[in-house]
């Protein structure tokens, strides 16, 4: 076969055939149609018959990858057969991806729970029968009421997805309840004290990137993540933004950047203390900002770390004039920035004095050699970051986010953004930009009976195989058994253990297998009745219309919490219909960006409804008034003191440290990443996602040389905790030392074992002060691979 | 008389593969077979990369029917049944398809696919849009620039769908048209220029 290449792209003709093989493997494994000529060259039929009868209703799709696309779906002799973007939606949010076309045969799926089942083998042995809706709800209330009258209320747990609509159950029941997830919330737990707990991030509309300059993306993979929202990154680089993302893989990010900057894995706190670093040694910090919106002229004790504060509870500043400490309220161009200063036996220095001394240890030659970025490059950004704005730190909820080290990167983030002034204003923004920067109405919830909330219960849900607890009913909407805990094979020895687990979904996902009670719900497209629902996101208020009825025994959601509730004598706090609660919700939404909306005003506009000013980018903190209790960027936390971190000192993980003493045994760090494949566990089962997309692991050629692997080979990988084996994959995208997999993936799909046997559990003391609870550190994970 | 043509963005293109299943389920096409994939250049995995760590590029390439001026299939399919229609597609009239595959072997773009065995749907019902025809075992098929919606004045379901608008589509023959616009202010090039097929699918980075 001669090589011809085409000079335009170094497209080859070989690589046509290569790829091409793709497509013909597929189309080989029908070649034994071909033994039968019966059939061929028969006449063509038009895809419907002439009379065949089409309607069409609006729904919107998921909204845990922040999508919340709208969409139009045609429905011909009663099934599902088109999905596109619902144009009635605002330019810019006119969206479908391949995971909502995909719908077309996933709400089909085999792999959907069909009826309810009960377990008939072993705990755990996934041996099932199907049971009517009756005999589902008297196993259901029976031991729930068991675990009542033996342990009380709060020895029933309910965990429920993102995705999930059900809002009402946990309180109705007073579950035990924990908004403690372990996963997305690392990076938060670093910035929400910089505003007081009241915010964890400060992100414009990501069309207001178009006036940014300097854009930084770290630990995210915002383009593949949440690709619906890709076009307004590419406008923004059309504008002029210059992109720069941190990765230790080249990922889809890192292609379509300006530039791509590997770091070594678990050290993005490091390069941000660098980049501070550098900042502060250029004097590139913006004095006037830090003066008058953050805290780092606060005076603070340098005996003890704690902040002065007046007899009022104000905190002080310096006041050069009377040479006496002054409430912060009362501080203009001459209140120092740095200083010591001594009033009455103590010495003071300002939290910014501090923080230059502690930075003396943190400087851009250590950070170059904890992160193996060059000092020169940390620099560089860190000047483009300071000087060329405004400027966008943009943070992922990935990578860094799954180590315990992420909350002092969350903090140094924030940091530099007090030091720059990079924040607030149009063109800048810090933290996750997957949530914020949207006008939003909020939607009502249903008004229960005020003693039914979830009970005090605090244990972080994946403590729970690990801590003693009163937890005997483990309840889950989706698959929370896989997805919210690391090493599963402790978890199947704690689920082992209870006395009642039920889980709830549409798709039967790998931790059904340790249930008792399977109950089905159904999906976004079905509902009993005309109206499935109603969401406020995005500048929109969207409908849910019925597109197709239930799909075989399965239930809406909302008609399952009824169900449930009235199996307990509970049903009656609940509304009676979703109509019922649509309507309220509509008619109670507080918002000054709504006047009126009704179901008949949704519908007659295709089910949605932009919310007022929606074309104009929301910027929250554009005022710089900071919603903490000084209005500034609060950026000493003195609450953090007893484990050294009022200011951001950076720490190693604790697996993958290169001090390590695991990594003599198990060398290669393993990296989860989220795929644009997948949400999660969701869509693992559609036929038409695996005819693109099946779960690997991928790894640089370089370690798969060492070990003898080639393309393709299935592999073990494997450390103390467990193995799991799947096919490898040679790709040079992956930092050497490292290997990545999608993470969401089920067992059934994998040669053997699940993803999430191998990974840290681990909790460390500084996690549970924090905000929002500890982090799971799945990214904190060594392994070795073998050929399977 | 018309010249429909498209001009894709290779640097808007993050291979998501929306593409890939809105041509599947708009045109009704089966399992195992796409009219349109996406390719990651010069790589056998997918989002993998040319160049060695940490020095690398990638491009994602979507690949269907070119709907070439001189178009290669045409030239050796023996019934007629590959013809350029009025509107400058290049359509396949599968009444006269008798399965040679001359048309696949000819394609320099491999955009062609065939039905070797009954048609296998799934779910397994004709989804996608009610004027598409059924094709049976024993035909070729491919990228039909969404004839049935084009014809109806509308975009292909490739180019509505695309979440990072990086499809542009029109009439090459209309000056006044979004693409004339477009591809007089912008570089663009064809794949396999060298093969002389003259695509009327053009790209840009």
């Amino acid at each position: 076969m001669g090589e011809v290449t085409s000079s335009r792209v170094g497209l080859t003709r070989r690589s046509f055939l290569k790829t091409a093989g793709a497509a013909g493997a597929l189309g080989l494994a029908g070649a034994a149609g071909m033994t039968s000529s019966s059939n061929w060259l028969a006449p063509v039929e038009a895809n419907a018959d002439e009379g065949a009868e089409e309607r069409v209703a609006y729904t919107y799709h998921q909204k845990h990858c922040r999508g919340n696309c709208m969409l139009k779906c045609t429905v011909r002799d009663g099934r599902l057969c088109k999905i596109e973007p619902n144009m009635a939606a605002a330019k810019g949010f006119q969206s479908v991806c391949l995971k909502g076309l995909s719908e077309i045969q996933h709400v089909y799926s085999a792999d959907r729970i069909q009826s309810p089942m009960k377990r008939v083998g072993e705990r755990g042995s996934g041996e099932f029968v199907a049971i009517s809706w009756d005999e589902a709800l008297d196993i259901f209330s029976e031991n729930v009421k068991s675990c009542w009258d033996k342990y009380g209320k709060s020895s029933v747990y309910l965990a429920a997805a993102t995705e999930s609509e059900i809002s009402n159950m946990r309180n109705i029941m007073q579950c035990g309840y924990t908004s403690y997830h372990g996963i997305d919330i690392g990076i938060s737990n670093g910035l929400a004290p910089m505003f007081g707990f009241k915010a964890a991030s400060a992100v414009n509309d990501i069309r207001d990137w178009k006036n940014c300059k300097t854009f930084i993306a770290i630990s995210l993979n915002f383009i593949e993540t949440s690709l619906t929202h890709s076009r307004h990154y590419f406008n923004a680089m059309e504008a002029g933004m210059h992109t720069i993302v941190i990765d230790p893989h080249y990922s889809s990010m890192a292609s379509k950047s300006d530039e791509w900057i590997p770091i070594e894995p678990g050290t993005d706190g490091a390069f941000y203390l660098g980049m501070a670093s550098s900042i502060i040694d250029n004097e590139w910090y913006d004095k006037a900002f830090m003066r008058d919106h953050t805290t780092f002229p606060f005076l603070v004790s340098t005996v003890d770390g704690t902040m002065l504060e007046s007899p009022e509870g104000d905190f002080m500043v310096w006041d050069p004039t009377t040479s006496a400490p002054k409430s912060y309220m009362e501080t203009n161009d001459q209140t120092p920035l740095e200083g010591e200063f001594d009033y009455e036996g103590v010495t003071y220095a300002t939290a910014f004095t501090l923080f230059k001394e502690g930075q003396k240890t943190q400087s851009v030659e250590w950070a170059a050699d904890v992160t193996k970025i060059p000092a020169s490059e940390i620099e560089r950004i860190a000047k483009m970051y300071a000087l060329d704005t405004p400027s966008v730190l943009a943070i992922g909820q990935g990578g860094c986010d799954k180590y315990n080290n992420s909350d002092i990167a969350g903090h140094a983030a924030g940091i530099l953004a007090a030091l720059t002034g990079n924040i607030g204003k149009s063109g800048t923004g810090l933290g996750y930009p997957g949530n914020g920067g949207y006008a939003s109405a909020t939607l009502p919830s249903w008004p229960l009976k005020p003693e039914m909330k979830t009970s005090s219960f605090k244990t972080p849900v994946y403590e729970l195989p690990y801590v003693e607890n009163d937890i005997r009913c483990y309840i889950t909407l989706g698959d929370q058994i896989m997805q919210h805990f690391a090493d599963l094979n402790k978890v199947y020895e704690w689920l082992m253990t209870l006395d009642f687990v039920c889980y709830i979904d549409i798709h039967a996902i790998s931790g059904s297998q340790y249930a008792d009670l399977i109950l089905p719900i159904s999906s976004r497209f079905e509902s009993e009745t005309e109206i499935g629902g109603v969401q406020a996101v995005r500048d929109h208020i969207m409908l849910r219309e019925k597109v197709i009825e239930p799909l075989f025994e399965s239930k809406s959601e909302y008609e399952l919490e009824r169900m449930l509730m009235d199996s307990l004598g509970l049903g009656d706090v609940m509304h009676k219909t979703t109509e019922e609660l649509v309507s309220y919700q509509l008619a109670n939404i507080k918002s000054p960006l709504v006047d009126q909306v009704t179901i008949e005003s949704l519908q007659a506009n295709q089910g949605v409804m932009t919310v007022k000013n929606a074309d104009t980018p929301y910027c929250p903190m554009k005022s710089l008034k900071f919603p903490s209790p000084t209005g500034r960027l609060e950026v000493y936390y003195d609450k953090y003191l007893k484990f050294n971190q009022a200011l951001p000192v950076f720490e190693y993980p604790e697996e993958t440290a290169p001090d390590s003493d695991v990594r003599a045994k198990y060398p290669l760090q393993y990296a989860q990443s989220r795929t644009r494949f997948h949400i999660h566990d969701q869509f693992c089962d559609s036929t038409w996602i695996q005819e693109l997309y099946k779960t690997c692991v991928e790894m640089n050629p370089v370690d798969m040389k060492s070990r003898g692997l080639s393309d393709k080979d299935d592999i073990v990988v494997y450390n103390d905790r467990g193995e799991f084996s799947c096919p490898v994959r040679s790709n040079e995208s992956i930092r050497p030392g490292s290997i990545r997999i999608m993470e969401g993936e089920w067992t059934k799909f994998m040669k053997s074992g699940n993803y999430q046997n191998v990974t840290n559990p681990t909790i460390i003391p500084r996690g549970r002060v924090m905000a929002y609870g500890p982090v799971i550190p799945y990214n904190d994970t060594l392994v070795e691979v073998k050929k399977a | 008389m018309a010249k429909l043509g498209m001009a894709i963005n290779l640097f808007r293109c993050i291979g998501c593969n929306t593409c890939v299943n809105a041509c599947k389920m708009q045109n009704s096409v089966p399992m195992g077979m796409h009219w349109n994939r996406v390719l990651t250049e010069g790589c056998e995995v997918f989002d993998g990369a040319e160049g060695t760590y940490p020095n690398l590029t990638r491009t994602y390439i979507p690949l269907a029917c070119q709907h070439c001026e001189n178009p290669a299939c045409l030239r050796v399919c023996p019934t007629g049944a590959t013809y350029k229609d009025d509107k400058g597609r290049v359509e396949i009239d599968y009444d006269k398809c008798i399965g040679c595959r001359m048309c696949m072997a000819a394609c320099p773009y491999n955009a062609r696919v065939f039905n070797w065995s009954e048609p296998v749907r799934d779910p397994d019902f004709n989804y996608g849009d009610k004027d598409v025809p059924v094709r049976p075992k024993g035909v070729a098929e491919k990228c039909t620039m969404c004839k049935e919606r084009t014809d109806r004045g509308e975009e292909p379901m490739c180019v509505m769908c695309c979440p990072t608008e990086a499809r542009v589509f029109g009439d090459l023959d209309d000056p006044e048209s979004a693409i004339s616009k477009f591809l007089g202010e912008k570089s663009t090039f064809v794949l396999l220029e060298e093969q002389g097929t003259r695509p009327q699918v053009r790209y840009f980075k």
